[in-house]
């Protein structure tokens, strides 16, 4: 009873202290929950948020539109470069075909000839024929024809030998064109063409059409010692 | 020193509070600040009622509690009718709290200056 009297209002006191101290420090913790969490925050600082977010967006979308210019542009160079790799490819490939640097395939036309009062000029006239007549590739015996290509003959023996490039051919000669062949063909048997002068001299070629005809590259790849490109025309280009 | 044990309880309730990991919604934060101030005018309250000698605890205990639950319940109530009732809690509990600090004060300095003057009355004579 003593002891009740002399110590009871601070255990009552203590009590309401210690769920006085449980809601203070809870209440704190809320509080501080709340001043981080953006619906509790004031008009103030929500608008200076709403400005510095929206500035970066701005920055961003400014870096974004940058960014894509940058990759099509990039893309851009990309196709032109491709585009232009591509056409020198095909001017490559096109030049190969011309210059004898690459063998050639397609329809076309073979021309058989006997050694018979064959004289070389005759082997000339036709070649030159069958350019005229739109031939894009031309061989002798397998040999491929270009621009530099000569056609002649060798006394050897008591024998005329035909040659190409000062190799000996060995007869039957078989011409072999890549072209139109109907063209190829019209154009060797015309009345009064090349042909019909050759039966004056009982030469009698034998031309067949062919639907596809492979004439083979040079063997030696040619080489310019002395033609160049004259230094003016060359910076034009 | 008799303040001792309430003062060693508020410390080991604020402890006990920071402990312990069950947080509130924070749609309740306002009922429970309310609360808070309701239960500082008790326990205000309460201190004063001690030093003028009319203390008794259940008293101190159901009002802190009643108060504080009516104080939050209140405020609810007038969010719910739209009436700023909460507004009217926080008025009244802190010109109470203050009545009571000035209170507890006036009582402190009254017994300080009555101790000096028991001390000093055989001094001066």
């Amino acid at each position: 009873m003593n002891f009740k009297k002399k110590y009871g209002w601070q255990i009552y006191l203590a009590a309401t202290f210690i769920l006085f101290g449980i809601m203070l420090s809870i209440q704190t913790q809320t509080q501080n929950r709340l001043a981080s969490e953006l619906a509790y925050q004031s008009t103030a600082d929500l608008t200076i948020m709403l400005k510095n977010l929206s500035d970066k967006r701005h920055l961003l979308n400014a870096e974004i539109t940058e960014a894509e210019q940058r990759l099509e542009e990039y893309q851009q160079d990309y196709a032109d470069d491709t585009r232009m790799i591509e056409y020198v490819n095909n001017e490559i490939k096109r030049l190969d075909i011309l210059t004898g640097q690459a063998s050639v395939a397609g329809p076309g036309i073979k021309i058989i000839l006997q050694k018979e009062n064959l004289l070389y000029s005759d082997v000339v006239g036709l070649i030159n024929e069958l350019w005229n007549s739109g031939a894009e590739a031309v061989a002798i015996n397998n040999i491929r024809i270009i621009d530099t290509t000569a056609i002649g003959f060798l006394d050897a023996l008591n024998t005329t030998y035909l040659t190409c490039d000062k190799e000996i051919l060995e007869a039957p000669y078989t011409i072999t064109a890549i072209g139109n062949s109907n063209i190829l063909e019209k154009g060797l048997t015309m009345p009064g063409g090349i042909v019909d002068n050759l039966e004056f001299f009982k030469i009698y070629p034998e031309i067949t059409i062919e639907e596809e005809i492979l004439i083979p590259a040079l063997a030696e790849k040619k080489v310019l010692r002395y033609a160049a490109v004259p230094a003016k025309e060359e910076q034009n280009t | 020193m008799v303040w001792l044990i309430p003062l060693l309880g508020l410390l080991a309730g604020i402890m006990f509070g920071s402990m312990i990991t069950w947080s509130i919604p924070l749609a309740m934060a306002k009922y429970l600040s309310i609360a808070v101030l309701a239960a500082l005018d008790s326990v205000l309250g309460g201190v004063r009622c001690i030093l003028e000698e009319t203390f008794n605890g259940l008293i101190l205990l159901t009002g802190f509690l009643t108060n504080a639950v009516f104080a939050a319940f209140l405020a609810y109530l007038g969010d719910k009718l739209g009436v700023d009732l909460y507004m009217a809690a926080v008025f009244v509990f802190g010109i109470r709290i203050f009545q009571n600090v000035a209170t507890i004060r006036h009582h402190f300095l009254t017994r300080i200056l009555n101790k000096r003057d028991v001390h000093a009355t055989p001094d001066s004579e």
